[in-house]
């Protein structure tokens, strides 16, 4: 039995820990070329481990990995941003940031990102936060902006922040120039050489034409669309923000509150690439889709569609929802698979999983008593089977190597075996 | 036994198929005095009959829900300190505001008169057609309102109902059918103004217990019993009955019912997370795609 497990967050301040257990596809489909009857695999039940005490005032607004995948960082509403170990859901370390309320609005955490040194929180009031993990007393803060909705770093490019919110257009922060002054941020290990490469690109001249001087730390600042047919200005509210390619900062999606989506590409024009209206309600949150060709959003009247980022064309919508996703993410279940799975957590207090191929076919539904509000992808145990011990070493090797943070000849390593394979198999048919 | 239907004579086959009918009957009548009879010497068995003789129903065999709660801490949880916690655990007394649509019909004041009489400290307010919801619910936060009802009304006859619970929401929607105002009710009782009882029927779901404290916090906390009325929202399918009577005690062992009135039927089409918005974000929403089973239910 192979079993996934994700990690959700709710309004009660609560951490569940959902393991689904299931058996592995793959093999479910050779019994079935081998014409042999099969009974369907019975229903996997999942399992929920439930941490915390439920308190309104520690409602869970977001939830990420650090650096290794060793604990969980959990942003809550009382300002309290906690390192959660996720074997037994008890708290490593506490951080406190006072979030006071602004014109009787609550101030919230829209954007959280951890790497191994340092916690990047940002808030709806625009305050940037680079919080030192082992150093308490080791942080800055800056300004991006009030009314900021999402704040998102680059899963690679951990110097990389984009903001976006209620007019306010999409921004690229270069954290390294930001910071600059009284401290050298340092990154990653292995980060160096990537880290040099952005601010090269932006030294290189600024891409676009446009004679605006960005401000210190931009690279990248959004124009707003051209006038509508009426010649009036398009309103500005940007919602969710996701980077479509990890391994470039250059694509960009970007969902609204006037329902479009848009795509920017920092190399080209300040402008969005693609500007499409999907819909008629607006954009609520946003996940990659299985590439960068695709993204995913959720809107306020509970649907789930699949959007195109060459044309913004839908590509399908996502079934059984009841209420509203708030918090979606893309993941490999089976490291060694090329299917792509998507977790989503709604009001409606359920987390399903739905795969991301032609079927959007709903897999698993599981209700956690709980008006969620963020999920995590957790570890993926592999199935291990005694008598093909090649496939389980190699998905092994490839969950160890799944992390963000994979070093590049991991990566190269994963994609040669995945050729190995693919030879493999046409010897078979050969044959 | 001869085929009926082979016998060409009309008059024949007729007379056959009629001996056949009534002996049918015979027999039947026969089985069932004889365990008339019989049950009346021995009563058991006549509740050992009537208690394994249960029909199926859409509701018996609902679709299995997992969300139908039942003695769960975490849920118990949650509702002490959600939206209704003011009602339910601090004791704030319900003050309802009823409004309309905007240029509302005949039948739509009729009907709001009729809500007003129900809902003890209401107070129906004439819609304005400057005032937009958000600015109605800013006024009624300012105003201590705990809960606002707004009727929609389609071709000139109330249609949807909504349920906005103040300050912090939520927000149901509720199609409305069915009525039948008090004066249409044939023998129906004149109202008392005092402060109904209420049932609630059947809120099992998660979402059925959040509709359910929804109407809870519309009525005030302790009803004044001599006034013997009561106030019925009874969930049946997913359709929530309201109804009104007034019990009279004939004598010691006996009640009789009076209706008292209006009769309605609402069915929830969307529940919201926080005061009314047309952009707000929707907790349950109603989605034909979501009627897989005539069986499934979710309240």
């Amino acid at each position: 039995m192979s079993s996934q497990r994700f990690y959700t967050g709710d309004e009660q301040g609560l951490i569940k820990a959902v393991t689904i257990t299931e058996l592995p596809p793959v093999k479910v489909k050779r019994r079935k070329r081998n014409a042999e009857p099969v009974e369907p695999p019975a229903k996997p039940v999942p399992t929920v481990e439930t941490w915390g005490v439920p308190d309104r005032e520690k409602a869970i607004q977001l939830m990420c990995w650090d650096h290794d995948k060793k604990h969980l960082v959990v942003a809550r509403k009382n300002g309290v941003i906690q390192l959660v170990d996720p074997k037994d859901g008890a708290p490593v370390t506490e951080f406190k940031q006072t979030l006071a309320k602004v014109d009787k609005v609550d101030t919230i955490f829209v954007g959280l990102f951890a790497n191994s040194e340092s916690i990047i929180t940002c808030t709806n009031t625009g305050t940037l936060t680079v919080q030192s993990i082992q150093d308490r007393s080791k942080s800055s803060t800056l300004s991006v902006g009030k009314d900021i909705c999402r704040m998102r770093v680059h899963p690679r490019e951990h110097h990389v922040v984009a903001t976006a919110g209620k007019e306010q257009e999409l921004t690229i922060w270069d954290l390294g120039v930001l910071l600059k002054g009284p401290e050298t941020p340092k990154k990653g290990k292995g980060k160096s050489k990537k880290e040099s490469k952005a601010p090269v690109e932006e030294k290189n001249g600024a891409p676009y034409k446009s004679k605006e001087i960005l401000a210190n730390g931009q690279i990248f600042k959004a124009k707003n669309v051209k006038n509508d047919h009426l010649d009036l200005r398009v309103p500005v509210w940007n919602t969710d923000l996701q980077f479509l390619n990890q391994f470039d900062i250059t694509r960009i999606a970007v969902g609204t509150r006037h329902h479009q989506i848009r795509v920017y590409d920092t190399k080209g024009a300040r402008r969005p690439a693609v500007d499409a209206e999907v819909g008629t309600m607006p954009v609520v949150a946003l996940a990659n889709g299985k590439d960068a060709s695709e993204v995913v959003f959720s809107d306020t009247v509970t649907n789930v569609y699949s959007v195109d980022t060459l044309t913004g064309a839908i590509l399908g919508q996502y079934k059984g929802f009841t209420g509203v996703a708030t918090a979606m993410a893309t993941f490999t279940p089976f490291e060694d698979s090329t299917t792509t799975h998507l977790v989503t957590v709604a009001m409606d207090r359920c987390l399903r999983v739905h795969e991301m191929d032609k079927t959007r076919r709903l897999l698993h539904k599981v209700y956690l008593k709980q008006r969620m509000t963020a999920v995590v992808v957790g570890e993926f145990a592999p199935y291990e089977a005694p008598e093909d011990e090649d496939e389980t070493g190699l998905s092994a090797r490839k969950t160890s190597g799944g992390s963000d943070d994979e070093n590049d000849d991991d990566l190269w390593e994963s994609m040669g075996k995945l050729e190995d394979k693919k030879l493999k198999k046409r010897k078979i048919s050969k044959e | 036994m001869v085929e009926i239907n082979t016998i060409k004579n009309k008059l024949k086959r007729e007379e056959l198929y009629q001996k056949q009918k009534s002996a049918k009957a015979k027999h039947k009548r026969d089985r069932r005095t004889a365990l008339q009879k019989e049950e009346s010497s021995n009563p058991e068995k006549k509740e050992k009959r009537l208690a394994e003789n249960v029909p199926n129903t859409l509701e018996n065999t609902r679709e299995f829900d997992e969300t139908i709660v039942e003695e769960d801490e975490e849920v118990a949880a949650d509702e002490a300190t959600d939206e209704f916690a003011e009602y339910f655990q601090n004791g704030l007394a319900p003050k309802i505001l009823i409004t309309t649509s905007k240029g509302p019909s005949a039948s739509v004041y009729e009907f709001a008169t009729e809500l007003v009489d129900i809902f003890p400290n209401t107070h129906f307010v004439k819609r304005k057609a400057q005032f937009e919801m958000r600015h109605i619910i800013e006024f009624s936060k300012n105003r201590d309102f705990t809960d606002i009802m707004v009727i929609n009304e389609d071709r000139k006859e109330p249609n949807a109902l909504t349920l906005i619970h103040l300050p912090n929401g939520p927000t149901a929607h509720f199609k409305l059918s069915s009525i039948a105002l008090s004066k249409d009710i044939e023998g129906h009782g004149r109202t008392s103004s005092h402060k109904p009882e209420l049932i609630l029927n059947n809120f099992n779901t998660r979402l059925g217990h959040t509709i359910g404290r929804m109407f809870t916090s519309l009525f005030p906390h302790v009803p004044e019993f001599q006034g013997r009325q009561v106030a019925t929202l009874h969930n049946q399918r997913d359709f929530i009955f309201f109804r009104r009577h007034r019990y009279m005690f004939k004598n010691s062992k006996r009640v009789n019912l009076q209706e008292l009135g209006p009769r309605f039927t609402l069915k929830l089409k969307w529940l919201q997370k926080g005061t009314f918005d047309r952009k707000g974000e929707h907790e349950w929403m109603f989605k034909p795609e979501m009627e897989t089973s005539r069986r499934k239910f979710f309240l």
